[in-house]
């Protein structure tokens, strides 16, 4: 076996245990020699000196090897006399090796310590087919976060292990409601009717990716990827756009999420326990503190005088309800208490975990009128994961992955909601609650997650070169909503109640076979599978409103009552086929194609076919290639991916409803389209990935185009018509074209000094082409799709009165102005420095208020492989974002930005005023559009100092020990004059539009971490 | 080397169940309880369903028209924190505001005309003469009285297939047509009503007051007085509302009292009307009003709470004998008859239980110039008439129309809450925009202010 073949068994037996055991075997069944001997010892980390358990450790001369346990020892056995070189792999870092010399009958310790490395073309990821493929054969990139990569980081949740660390993923915390749901996006916008949020798969189930039920009054919901535990994960990979998804069929054009759990490794059972301990906080809210020394009334609510605003502020006077602290906010706790075992024997392993973990918001909810503690602002979250992997026979490899989990989230009223707390405390006096904010917190919001996913993995390798792949698996979440006002509750008197409990269920069955072999002096990789999933949904929603007295409620507590329920299931499953041609091992030609089937396409519309094309050359292995410079490898890749129309959207439907007081009636529902089929994505990318400087040097880059057509567009029906409303239909067209590109510096690398930086930057920007018939469509506040349009003069000149700009501004006269998926349109003031005049407004286009670019960079350094400190920054821009808040509180005089401007209007000497600050703060003519500005940004979104205590002094049972400082959200930098750029009224993954509406920002975590492994 | 064995038999029969299972059609059958299918409706059973879900429909988008209508004419001012509402009170409207407003209406009328297609088809149903087929007329007419009344201009299109023919016929052509079209449509479906309701007389009464508000549009107010006077006095068809459900629960209530949107401040109801029982109000900034909050949700508009609607299952008339007697007032204004419009005029208030009013002697015309456009003291018959059907009719989504038939000053500004932007209030609705967005006869009629 040459070391080239080495390296691609050893990688592949990083995914693939059936591997491993089959080296293990190979090793178990060498000849017993009679001049042998051992090579053991320990594979490290050489970062931060933790062992690596699973290393593949190999002798290739010998066509052997083995797997380091769960303490990252490994032990050669039956080692001929004599020197050999012995590798040593895992994902994530680069290959070391190391001759070792063996006397007969010895023993020779020989540790080795690998370096973390972002790309390595020996590395495998998984593509949609049996087993997993070489970084060096596949032609489009895929993402990989390792745990390394994010062990000492502050992870509350998984979306916490994208943001910042995967490129071409968008993460927007939407708020600081704890346990809320984030919005994630791969390379952007390409849909105009559906979520652009990818497909999630954990260990080869597909799971509830998004929709859980949505609560009006915090305006949140939880993510049901969250329910998982960041702590059980060994890797995430991030499959990006239709030219990789297309084996993963319709659907997945928003690109596909896998996440891999740990597994367990051969050896004594492992330990390891950490107990997180911490606090969330909240800064200043708002415009500086020089203009707004209350922070918008809430980190003051009992402000008594300023030296800026003798007497006090008038616009956040104090407020009579105000917790004793005099602010709305407070430090939140935060714990959490992790275990986990490992270990197994060679054949049979195992990986437990359970976790608990309770934390609280910012908001001080304090006690109602019956000094009665109100519910409390945070979430208690517990999880237990059992992962057992046996093999019966040597080819065959069984997994059993299971994991439950139980959130309960409490949040209070929020967002764009007359009860919420930010709205009314933000406003000052004038709100809905004669400024008793306080009343608002009696108001109960409770949403429960109880998340089951279970799955098998079988897979076969009957003979060399043919592997095949079975999962089955179920994922089911139960997601039980309430929100409650209690009797007595001051807007509504007699109280209400709703209950919402909706069950989903998603089955997986996942077959694939791959067949490797050699025609013709070629490799060849055919692959061949099938999968069906089946989308199970049903619940039941009821209120009660009007309670007789107090105490606790349920819904016929209310004098009325009323209930939907929701019952749907949806099939969907395909068929591919996969040829993957490989030359010399540097050139890989790969064509595939998907055929598939769903519930929701129109009865006359038959089988959807998506094919793909992919290309990668490996040109660092050619001999003219330099040498001493490292890898290179060169890559492009088609292909298709679609998204499928809602369930009923095919269907000509009337719905029930009531009329003549509670009487049976029915209304027209849905218009129907026989010939309904999915939107397609077609995309090509074009990229090189490699490393030099003996790998110190990573990189990747890429250029990728997407164009969905037959685009899937809700089409107003002819209104006088009669059936109103509107019917998806496919006429759409849309493009997204961006880069992407990463760099990983391996600064420094020795035992006293390490230090990693990683820098990456990606783009997307959006394009609508056409929408049919239709010229714009409202997708949100202010949000719209619209068609490109002629530019004029009159558009061309028009005034941008902040310097931002406008979309067609100095367009070409004749020339087509197209906009982004979405644009934000309202009116922007025309003559902003003419003093004494009215502001003139004309409606004009901005944004995109999805992000157009994203950058980070991340540096990891090491103290003596003992003290870690990791900082992950980033920043996003190119958007813009809309202030509901700004824009609300111009309208009742209560935006401290607009303090000058309001006083002169006030004082009657409005003809001073500029147009431009009237348009901006003049409550009588205020505008939207003079709120929505740029929204860039940048974040320190965690920083972590790790110490590992001495071996020497810890206790006997301890192997290791850490203590980490860890920190979240600790610093932004933004223009932007809203709270928070980053804030969305509406945390839902389900839209496209954005705006920042009166919801609470991200907050900040400090956390207090030791982790003890025994 | 490995070589396969019985396990490839196992796997191959594996993957080929899992194919067969795959192209198995059913598997892709849509699951859709809750729904119902087209054709499922022809049946005679479903009709009285199919009539319930017309008046559904009428009463979904009445309420919202009612609330719309209201602010735009300063029935009620908006004081909450809908950026429409800022726009209504300023007089502003423009064809994306109308996109809900014309929808509702389109599908009211629609519901009913078709329906009565489909009824007429359905074998087993008893089409003459059933109480059914003449609700179903009664609907289909006061929605397009609804339509002219409110709409600057009218739209009729054949429906959304050849198979399906417009219940108009010919006028069904899509294009632009003066509000008069409307209520020319409403007439045959009116009379056809009365010729089915046979001893119905909620219904036949509710069809002669819907001709009769439909030939004061059509300014024929011979025929609207004679049909007028055939409705008692006391007599009340309404859009019903209930607390059933959520759907059929009053949009005024909810944005006055489930919340303080709109409020009676500054207008005449709660200047003049104070004490009237048709314009009661609370005055929530009061104390012991029971209010959660004194203010409106713009947090400093006072908040006067209607109480014409104290409970989300008040229904919202339609037609009134009481307004019918002020159409025959108008009818007699009209003809120079001041004496009989104040005779109407006060058989109104004596019916509500208010003093009659004298006028000074003359018929004079609307003067405006105080809240809510209208006169506060002036006694001409005209002002009186203008007042009188502003506090009868309050809240009913009728004052917008009278406002612009009457070319009243307040369109101009006169005696306005908020001041308007533009040099003239809107005085109707335009053509939506998602009308014009798919309808080419009318892509150029929509305003955007």
């Amino acid at each position: 076996m040459s070391p080239a073949n080495i390296g691609k068994a050893v990688g592949r037996a990083a995914a693939t245990p059936l591997l491993a055991a089959a080296l293990m075997a190979v090793t178990v069944q060498a000849p017993l020699a009679a001049q042998t001997g051992t090579i053991t010892g320990v594979v490290r980390s050489a970062t931060n000196g933790q062992p690596i358990a699973g290393a593949q450790v190999a002798i290739p001369a010998l066509n052997t090897g083995i797997l380091a346990n769960n303490v990252g020892r490994y032990l050669l056995q039956n080692v001929p006399a004599g020197t050999h070189t012995v590798q040593v792999q895992y994902i994530g870092y680069s290959a070391s090796s190391m001759d070792v010399t063996v006397a007969a009958g010895g023993a020779v310790i020989q540790d080795f310590e690998l370096r973390s490395e972002a790309i390595s073309l020996e590395g495998v990821v998984v593509t949609g087919t049996a087993g997993a493929a070489r970084r060096r054969e596949i032609g489009n990139s895929v993402s990989q976060i390792n745990e390394e990569a994010f062990r000492s980081a502050p992870i509350q949740d998984v979306a916490d292990i994208l943001q910042g660390r995967a490129l071409g993923v968008t993460v927007l915390t939407n708020g600081g409601q704890v346990g809320a749901g984030s919005t994630i996006k791969l390379r952007g916008n390409n849909s105009v009717a559906f979520s652009n949020s990818p497909l999630v798969y954990v260990d080869g189930v597909r799971i509830r990716e998004r929709g859980l039920i949505h609560s009006d009054e915090a305006n949140q919901q939880t993510n049901p990827f969250d329910d998982i535990n960041p702590a059980d994960i060994e890797r995430i990979e991030t499959i990006k756009g239709a030219a990789a998804t297309t084996l993963y069929g319709t659907e997945a054009a928003g690109g596909v999420i896998q996440i891999f759990t740990k597994r367990g490794v051969a050896g004594a059972p492992a330990w390891s326990l950490t107990i997180d301990q911490g606090l969330n906080t909240l800064g200043h809210i708002g415009p500086d503190p020089d203009v707004n020394p209350t922070g918008l009334g809430l980190n003051n609510c009992n402000f008594t005088g300023d030296a800026n605003f003798p007497g006090g502020d008038s616009m956040f006077p104090a407020d009579p309800s105000c917790p004793a602290s005099g602010s709305w906010l407070k430090n939140g706790t935060l714990q959490s208490y992790n275990l986990s075992v490992r270990g197994g024997a060679e054949r049979m392993n195992y990986f437990v975990s359970a976790k608990w973990g309770a934390e609280s918001g910012v908001f001080d909810t304090g006690f109602d009128a019956n000094d009665v503690k109100r519910p409390e602002q945070g979430q208690e979250t517990w999880n237990i994961r059992g992962n057992f992997s046996f093999a019966p026979a040597e080819d065959l490899d069984i997994r059993f992955n299971s994991f439950y989990a139980h959130r309960n989230v409490t949040w209070v009223p929020d967002g764009n909601n007359a009860e919420g707390l930010l709205l009314n405390v933000f406003r000052g006096g004038a709100d809905y609650t004669n400024d008793e904010d306080g009343k608002l917190l009696d108001m109960d919001i409770t949403n429960i997650n109880d998340h089951f996913t279970s799955g098998v993995n079988i897979l076969w390798n009957p003979m060399d070169g043919m592997n095949h792949r079975l999962n089955a698996g179920i994922d089911w979440v139960r997601n039980e909503y309430f929100e409650e006002r209690p009797w007595g509750y001051f807007y509504v008197q007699g109280g209400n109640r709703e209950t919402d409990e909706r069950t989903f269920r998603k089955l997986t069955l996942d077959y694939a076979g791959t067949m490797d072999r050699t025609l013709f002096g070629l490799s060849s990789s055919t692959s061949i599978g099938g999968q069906l999933y089946n989308d199970f949904v049903t619940g039941t929603n009821g209120f009660g409103d009007d309670f007789a007295g107090p105490g606790a409620k349920i819904l016929q507590s209310g004098a009325i009552t009323e209930a939907f329920e929701v019952n749907s299931t949806v099939t969907s499953g395909g068929f591919f086929f996969q040829e993957l041609i490989g030359i010399a091992d540097r050139l890989f030609l790969t064509g595939g194609v998907r055929v598939d089937g769903h519930s929701a396409f129109g009865q006359d519309f038959g089988l959807e076919i998506y094919p793909k094309g992919q290309f990668s050359y490996v040109l660092s292995d050619e001999s003219f290639f330099p040498a001493g410079f490292g890898t290179l490898k060169l890559r492009g890749a088609f292909g298709d991916s679609g998204k499928a129309p809602g369930l009923f959207d095919a269907a000509r439907t009337w719905a029930s409803v009531a009329g003549d007081n509670g009487k049976p009636g029915v209304t027209p529902d849905n218009l129907g389209n026989p010939v309904l089929g999915p939107e397609r994505t077609r995309e090509w990318e074009l990229g090189f990935e490699g490393s030099t400087f003996s790998g110190r040097v990573g990189f990747e880059y890429q250029y990728f185009k997407q164009r969905t057509f037959d685009a899937l567009i809700n089409v107003t029906q002819l209104p006088s018509g009669g059936f109103v409303g509107s019917q998806l239909e496919n006429v759409g067209e849309v493009t997204n074209a961006g880069h992407e590109a990463f760099v990983n510096l391996n600064v420094l690398s020795s035992s006293a000094l390490g230090w990693d930086i990683g820098l990456r930057l990606s783009t997307s920007e959006s394009r609508v082409i056409d929408l049919g018939d239709l010229e714009s469509i409202p997708v949100g506040w202010r949000n719209y799709v619209r068609t490109p349009v002629e530019c004029t003069s009159e558009l061309s000149n028009a005034v941008s009165f902040d310097g931002n700009g406008f979309i067609g501004q100095g367009c070409t006269v004749g020339d087509l102005v197209y906009f982004p998926l979405p644009a934000f349109c309202e009116d922007r003031v025309q003559n902003p420095d003419e003093v004494g005049a009215a502001p003139r407004y004309v409606d004009q286009c901005v944004g995109t208020t999805t992000p157009k670019y994203t950058y980070g960079i991340s540096t990891t350094m090491t103290l003596s492989q003992r003290l870690t400190l990791d900082v992950v920054g980033e920043g996003m821009g190119g958007h813009w974002l809309s202030s509901g808040t700004a824009y609300q509180n111009t309208r009742r005089r209560v935006w401290p930005l607009c303090r000058d401007t309001v006083a002169a209007i006030a004082d009657g000497r409005t003809d001073q005023l500029t147009a431009g600050e009237r348009a901006l703060c003049d409550r009588s003519v205020v505008r939207y559009g003079m709120w929505t500005q740029p929204a860039d940004f940048f974040k320190i979104r965690s920083a972590s100092l790790s110490f590992r205590v001495p071996e020497d002094f810890l206790p006997g049972q301890l192997r290791a020990a850490t203590i980490r400082l860890q920190g979240r959200n600790l610093f932004t930098r933004t223009d932007f004059e809203g709270v928070d750029p980053e804030a969305f009224e509406d945390g839902s993954a389900e839209v496209l539009f954005r705006q920042e509406y009166y919801n609470l920002p991200p907050i900040r975590s400090f956390v207090l971490s030791v982790q003890v492994d025994f | 080397m490995k070589t396969m064995n019985s396990r490839r038999v196992f796997l191959g029969a594996l993957f080929a169940a899992l194919a067969t299972t795959g192209c198995d059609e059913s598997i892709f059958d849509v699951k859709n309880p809750g729904r119902i299918l087209d054709d499922d409706l022809n049946t005679a059973r479903g009709v009285t369903s199919l009539v319930t879900g017309m008046s559904a429909d009428f009463s979904e988008g009445f309420d919202e028209l009612a609330f719309t209508t209201a602010i735009l004419s300063d029935e009620i001012v908006g004081s909450g924190s809908y950026f429409s509402t800022g726009r209504y009170r300023r007089g502003l409207f423009d064809s994306e505001d109308a996109n809900g407003r014309w929808n509702d209406v389109q599908r009211a009328r629609w519901v009913a005309e078709a329906g009565l297609l489909r009824m007429q088809a359905i074998e087993g149903y008893q089409y003459d003469g059933n109480e059914n087929t003449a609700r179903a007329h009664l609907f289909g007419g006061l929605a397009n009285r609804v339509f002219g009344e409110n709409f600057c201009q009218t739209v009729f299109s054949a429906p959304y297939d050849e198979e399906n023919p417009g219940p108009g016929g010919e006028i069904d052509t899509g294009d632009a047509m003066d509000r008069n079209a409307a209520f020319q449509r409403a007439i045959p479906l009116l009379e056809r009503a009365i010729q089915h309701a046979g001893s119905a007389s909620d219904i036949v009464n509710a069809a002669e007051g819907g001709l009769a508000q439909v030939y004061m549009g059509l300014g024929d107010f011979s025929s609207a007085a004679a049909r007028a006077a055939r409705v008692p006095t006391d007599f009340v068809f309404a859009a019903a509302y209930s607390s059933n459900s959520s759907r059929e629960e009053s949009e005024i209530w909810q944005e006055t009292h489930g919340r303080h949107e709109v409020s009676a401040w500054g207008t005449l109801a709660g200047i003049v009307g104070a004490g009237d029982p048709r314009t009661p109000w609370t005055d929530c900034s009061a104390p012991g009003s029971g209010c959660p909050s004194g203010n409106g949700a713009d947090g400093e508009t006072i908040h006067y709470r209607q109480e014409k609607y104290p409970t989300r299952d008040d229904d919202i008339p339609l037609v009134k004998g009481t307004e019918m007697r002020l159409i025959e007032a108008e009818a007699a204004l009209m003809a120079g008859d001041l004496a009989t419009a104040m005779a109407k005029i006060n058989e109104v208030r004596t019916y509500h239980g208010l003093d009659a009013v004298e006028s000074d002697g003359t018929i004079g015309q609307i003067t405006g110039g105080d809240g809510g456009g209208a006169n506060f003291t002036s006694m001409s018959g005209w002002d009186i008439l203008d007042r009188e059907r502003h506090l009868t009719l309050w809240l009913e989504g009728r004052r917008l129309w009278d406002l612009h038939r009457w070319d009243h000053p307040h369109l101009d500004g006169g005696g306005v809450v908020y001041k308007a932007t533009v040099a003239r209030r809107a005085s109707c609705m335009p053509i939506a925009l998602d009308e014009c967005q798919v309808n080419e006869k009318v892509a150029n009629l929509c305003i955007s202010v």
